[in-house]
């Protein structure tokens, strides 16, 4: 016991802090977010502002997300059951007191959601006036002892007692530290119950209120058709994948009929799917759409060069030769340097002057002087246009300016990801390496069939960072961004920012930022499912 | 062990519950009680005795570096020390105007706000909308600290607009104005054989295409595509012709934008051709080397680049050419140019800070702060009388000298709490506009139309 | 197989052994090229006069040194430095105390909530910063309001959010989870408890990692922008990036001098990189091995 003690003081400064400055603002921007929020605080939206992102789009999510809550509560359950089945009794003792702790940390989030907006009115009453310390205790007393905050607390206050008291009395009967385990299960199940009940519901009152109001205008929002569409399409796909996955595993017959209907499920689902996503795409924010194209070019433009690049560099300064560190250190430097100051370079470096240093090579080599960093047009067009054949619209690609960001954008990165990639060759046995060549593997086939292999949880960790990277990509793209490039370089956090700062929509540039937020964390689970299958751990 | 835990919390929680419970329910809030008994009426500003005054500091939240800095510092010094009430003003810079703005608009939600800042007046007409800033009209007519008629009328009337939103509201007080000019080469005009600076649009267009020929076929490759006019879209530049065509951006009772008038198409379709045919060149926002050595005809900017425009001729070795700054031209031979202002505003905090506010402001603007601030940042005044100590810097300056000339022919942007939003968006679309073709135009300003129709509901409902 | 053929062999493996050196060398001398030039432009520019610095002159006529004059003062770079290095001392400080105990807490002991404590910490890596703007610097205000510092136009509001960084707690704590257990059994025979068992033999062990922390905790205090510039409403607690930044908005025509401040400013990111980037890469490539 003395143990946890110690251990909880010595995270409680970290802990703080990060609740403080990290989770705390979170919460606040979700509050934010269902405000319309221009400057100051203004009129509870509900989901207004995800509606207006990504239209009905939101109440599918969330509706998929307190199906996905309550059925991880039955798989913890489930899992309880079965260590109860293996042998260790007396769990279900536990489901009060986990009730209760859970209980007490929904009362607690509870009391600071009603807190909150008294807390913030507070910066309206001393707007401009004499402040001392006193005010400000008196005001947040004052806001404290509102009834509702006060009522509150007191709930809170309960429950936390309560929790005390039985956690003690708990202590006592039974012996500490065996079913810490089950009880922590217990208490999670709760909370996801109440998380997922309490969002069906919430997203069932936001659909309810969306129809009243379309109902007042006489149009029809059409929510529950698409909520029933989007929803079994996917289900169709998942379940058409299972079926068409598990079928190749039985023998013949079954094999056949599995997997048509797999097939089947597959087909159906995407259909809905097609049919239904471009519409709802359509009526949602065009510019978010646009932003996350964007991203996803700077992506793909940014992360396999950036990945084959640095693997090349690191195999050649892995043997190592007479100035290697050398090497190293310099390949390492643009990383270590202020982000502002090197795409501050690269913007003269990449400037349309035709004196600029990049036009002049161009000009050298008898080529035109191009417009770089202001240049809108899609490097696919332009490459066509030399070549003489015209390329259709949709495969214009990314701009020639976003092209100049994703350099940068690699020229930073590379000295990061090679270290890495030298540290992952230096976990390789030569032994291996050794053996395959004498029996006389070339060296290509020694790359292809062991050194590669062998590097992929490198590889898999390097594109996860990079891919997160990409999503969260700001400060070179807001240096290097002209009027002339029309947005083409735009990717979601800058669509992100610019709504914030610049239009002032605060509300919905929060929302903006949960929906990125959102795609952030799928796509980090579907690199995860994808990728993480294929890793080789040797 | 785990006792002893269980105890220790139970023991803070019960304290802190007890602590928080037994707080005495606040006293009343300390509501100030006004003096009765009073020996003589004091004099008044706004409904505040000006006793009240006495020892106020307020503070300035500017975004000057350098030179203006330092001579805004020794405004503020001389205020501090004449000021008949006992004001202290004190100076917080800001960094940019932007800076300035993210910070007000964070401190507009924790409550620390300043007393008096500077911004443009779109900005101040937004704030003016959530009540963080002061209606200016009562001080400015107050009998006591107020300006009289005369002073009054010793505002460039048009300056003195910008401050005011639709309902009549005044929200800001006019500190210095520029202009966005077009600078012209005239001696490389002249070489060209256009003995006169254009009169027209098409004139403008004629020049611009034979310099940007003459550029095509000298002796230097490298040049090619240069010598025309500097194509910057940027929204003060883009205004400035339209007002030149008679425009100005909003329906004819000015409550709504119209970007698809005859003006904006015109103007649109006048950029388009003069930069198909290679007229019009873009490069880097300030295209002061082009144009100190011949690289581009005329440009398009603020007067307050006069500065960084010589030094660029100084260091280009250049020097032979003459340059000046002209009107933009219409059609049939309109003058024009985009005037913009630095406004200064009122926080909407106390009444005697409020006051206090008012003072400084007033203090600033009289011709001698004017004439000092003048000399150092290089924009004009907002009072004619400031010119009659101006006249060593004028003489010293004939190109800011030129350049006030110009004022006359100044057009304000619409004074609309979105049109900060909506002039970005202008930009973009006349970017948007240079890329595409002929029959895009309209269809990209009716796109215009709508955003910005969409901006103002949001930002005016 | 006659002698010859063997002489042959052995010439043509020696030859191939060359070609390849060279094609190593060639490789990354061009890989060097790219990392280096805008370095070298950015220097190069900085000795320019403002005519050479906008035209095609790529070495400088002659050297203008004082354009680094200039900038210094006028950006009135010495003020900033100082406090930029005191708000880094801070902040680094703080950030090293905080983070090493959470780590060895995490790494080390086995308390209920560890893991979801830790997740929770993670997820936040995940979250765009520039939403959590508004909701920090009111919590800034208001802590400085009724504790007993204020904290906006003062070093707290500039290092103490900083000190819990997610990124330091994390790489300390792979680290710390890599030390032998045998250590610690032989340590709690001697009777040491935790704290000294951390102080005593992790630390010591947990060079590399500390020196990473050291250089991002530096390099990102000393880039701090946007937060310094809300918190702060006078020169007296400003940092270095903030006067480079206005002097950037002031000269911004004058591209010499820009390059010139530019350059000022990277020159101790510059000079703490190569005296910690044996450690710092090492540390690195490590923990991006457990991620």
């Amino acid at each position: 016991m003395r143990e946890y003690f110690t251990a909880y003081l010595m995270i409680a400064p970290a802990t703080i802090l990060i609740f403080t400055f990290g989770i705390f603002p979170v919460g606040f921007a979700l509050y934010v977010s269902m405000h319309k929020w221009r400057i100051k605080q203004g009129d509870f939206k509900g989901l207004l502002n995800y509606a207006r992102a990504i239209d009905n789009l939101i109440y599918v999510l969330l509706f998929a997300l307190a199906i996905g809550a309550l059925a991880s509560v039955y798989l913890l359950l489930r899992r309880i059951v079965k260590r109860v089945q293996e042998g260790e009794g007396g769990a279900w003792q536990l489901v009060f007191p986990g009730a209760l702790f859970a209980g007490t940390a929904i009362a607690f989030l509870r009391w600071t959601v009603l807190l909150l907006p008294e807390v913030l009115d507070i910066g309206n009453k001393i707007w401009g006036i004499e402040k001392t310390r006193e005010l400000f205790n008196q005001l947040l007393g004052d806001a404290f002892r509102t009834p509702q905050a006060y009522a509150g607390w007191w709930l809170f206050a309960g429950m936390a007692l309560a929790s005390i008291v039985v956690a003690a009395l708990w202590g006592r009967f039974f012996r500490a530290g065996q079913n810490l385990e089950q009880l922590s299960d217990f208490t999670i199940a709760w909370l996801v119950l109440a998380l997922g009940l309490g969002l069906a519901w919430f997203t069932y009152h936001e659909v309810v209120s969306a129809y009243q109001a379309a109902f007042e205008e006489g149009s029809d929002p059409g929510i529950w058709p698409q909520i029933i569409t989007i929803g079994s399409g996917v289900i169709l796909l998942v379940a058409g994948w299972k079926v068409w996955q598990s079928a190749a595993r039985q023998d013949s017959n079954w094999a056949f009929a599995g997997r048509l209907l797999g097939a089947l499920g597959l087909l159906v689902g995407a259909w809905l799917l097609i049919g239904e996503l471009p519409i709802v795409m359509a009526s949602g924010d065009k510019d978010l759409w646009k932003g996350l194209k964007v991203t996803i070019f700077y992506s793909l433009g940014t992360v396999p060069f950036q990945l084959s690049f640095s693997l090349a560099l690191a195999i050649l300064l892995f043997q190592k030769f007479w100035g290697s560190d050398f090497f190293r250190i310099m390949f390492f430097l643009p990383y270590v340097t202020p982000t502002v100051a090197s795409a501050a370079v690269f913007r003269q470096l990449f400037s349309n002057r035709y004196q600029a240093p990049l036009n002049q090579l161009l000009l050298a080599l008898n080529l035109e002087p191009q417009q770089w960093i202001r240049e809108p047009q899609g490097i696919f067009t332009m490459l066509g246009e030399t070549l003489g054949f015209a390329v259709p619209d949709w495969a214009a690609g990314p701009s020639m300016a976003l092209v100049v960001i994703m350099i940068y954008s690699i020229w930073t990165y590379v000295g990061y990801d090679t270290v890495i990639y030298l540290a992952g060759l230096g976990n390789i046995s030569t032994e291996l390496i050794e053996a395959a060549e004498i029996d006389g593997a070339g060296k290509w086939e020694v790359f292809r069939h062991i050194i590669f292999p062998l590097l992929s949880p490198t590889t898999y960790f390097l594109s996860l960072i990079a891919i997160i990277g990409t999503f969260k990509a700001f400060g070179h793209i807001w240096v290097m961004r002209q009027q002339e490039a029309i947005g083409t370089v735009d990717t979601f956090s800058v669509m992100v920012f610019t709504e914030f700062f610049e239009k002032l929509r605060y509300g919905y540039a929060s929302a903006l930022a949960f929906v990125l937020f959102a795609i952030i964390l799928s796509l980090m689970y579907i690199n995860n499912k994808v990728q993480g299958s294929k890793v080789f751990y040797g | 062990m785990y006792k002893k835990l269980s105890i220790i919390m139970l023991v803070v929680m019960v304290f802190t519950m007890v602590l928080t419970a037994c707080k005495t329910p606040a006293p009343e809030p300390v509501v100030e009680v006004e003096e009765v008994e009073e020996v003589e009426p004091e004099p008044e500003i706004a409904g505040v005795p000006v006793s009240e005054l006495d020892g106020i500091e307020i503070k300035f939240w500017h975004v000057w570096g350098e030179e203006k800095e330092e001579a805004f510092l020794a405004v503020v010094e001389e205020f501090n020390n004449t000021n008949e009430y006992g004001i202290t003003v004190i100076a917080e810079n800001q960094g940019g105007y932007s800076d300035l703005e993210d910070n007000f608009n964070a401190a507009i939600q924790s409550g620390d706000v300043p007393t008096v800042l500077v911004g443009y007046n779109n900005a101040l007409a937004s704030w003016y909308g959530v009540d963080a800033l002061a209606d200016l009209n009562p001080y400015f007519s107050d009998p006591v600290g107020g300006f009289t008629d005369e002073e009054k009328a010793d505002f460039y009337q048009s300056a003195l607009d910008g401050g005011v939103i639709a309902d009549g509201s005044r929200v800001g007080l006019p500190l210095s104005q520029s202009v966005n000019v077009l600078f012209y080469n005239h001696t490389w005009a002249q070489e060209l054989g256009f003995e006169n600076a254009p009169q027209t649009a098409a004139e403008l267009k004629e020049q611009a295409c034979a310099a940007a020929e003459f550029n095509n076929n000298d002796d230097d490759p490298d040049n090619d595509g240069t010598g025309g006019l500097v194509m910057y879209a940027g929204a003060s530049n883009v205004m400035s012709w339209i007002f030149a065509y008679g425009d100005d951006g909003l329906t004819d009772d000015g409550t709504a934008y119209d970007f698809v008038s005859d003006a904006f198409v015109a103007v649109a379709t006048i950029w388009k051709e003069m930069w198909d045919a290679g007229c019009a060149f873009p490069t880097e926002s300030y295209p002061n080397p082009e144009f100190a050595s011949r690289g581009t005809l005329a440009t398009m900017s603020s007067s307050a680049g006069v500065y960084y425009q010589e030094k660029a001729f100084e260091d280009e070795g250049a020097t032979d050419d003459e340059w000046t700054l002209i009107p933009f031209v219409g059609p049939d031979g309109q003058k024009a140019v985009d005037a913009y202002g630095q406004y200064l505003a009122v926080v909407n905090t106390t009444p005697a800070k409020k006051v206090a506010g008012w003072e400084f402001l007033k203090y600033f603007t009289s011709p001698a702060a004017q004439a000092q601030w003048i000399k150092a940042s290089g924009y004009f005044s907002v009072r004619k009388s400031t010119i009659d100590l101006l006249a060593d810097y004028q003489e010293a300056n004939p190109k800011w000298a030129t350049a006030r000339e110009l004022v006359q022919y100044g057009h304000a942007e619409p004074n609309h709490s979105s049109w900060s939003s909506v002039r970005r968006t202008l930009g973009d679309a006349f970017y948007e506009i240079l890329q595409g073709g002929i029959p895009d135009i309209v269809p990209i300003l009716e796109a215009l139309n709508a955003t910005a129709a969409e901006l103002m509901a949001e930002v005016e409902e | 197989m006659d002698n010859v053929q063997i002489s042959q062999l052995a010439l043509w493996g020696r030859v191939q052994r060359w070609l390849q050196k060279g094609f190593t060398y060639f490789t990354l001398l061009f890989g060097l090229f790219i990392a280096i030039t805008p370095f070298i432009w950015m220097i190069l520019t900085s000795f320019m006069s403002l005519g050479e610095a906008q035209g095609i002159r790529w070495i400088p006529s002659s050297l203008h040194f004082e354009n680094y004059a200039i900038a210094w003062q006028r950006a009135e770079f010495s003020n900033f430095f100082l406090n930029s290095v005191k708000i880094a001392a801070i902040t680094l400080t703080g950030q090293l105390t905080v983070s090493v105990l959470a780590a060895y807490a995490f790494a080390r002991i086995k308390f209920p909530g560890r893991d979801l404590i830790f997740g929770i910490m993670l997820s936040t890596m995940m979250i765009p910063a520039m939403v959590l703007i508004i909701p920090n610097f009111l919590t800034v205000t208001w802590i400085g309001r009724i504790g007993p510092i204020p904290w906006i136009n003062n070093w707290p509001a500039l290092t103490i959010p900083f000190m819990g960084s997610v990124f330091s707690v994390f790489l300390l704590r792979q680290f710390f989870a890599q030390v032998p257990d045998e250590l610690f059994d032989a340590a709690r025979m001697d009777g040491a408890g935790h704290l000294r068992f951390l102080w005593k033999v992790v630390m010591p062990l947990a060079k590399a990692p500390l020196m990473v922390i050291v250089v991002f905790s530096f390099i990102g205090s000393w880039n701090a922008l946007a937060w310094p510039l809300l918190v702060t409403n006078n020169d007296d607690w400003r940092p270095i990036a903030v006067g480079l930044y206005t002097f950037i908005d002031e000269a911004g025509q004058e591209l010499n001098l820009m390059m010139a401040g530019a350059f000022i400013t990277i020159i101790p990111i510059l000079i703490i990189y190569f005296f910690t980037q044996k450690q710092f890469t090492e540390s690195i490539a490590r923990s991006g091995l457990k991620g």
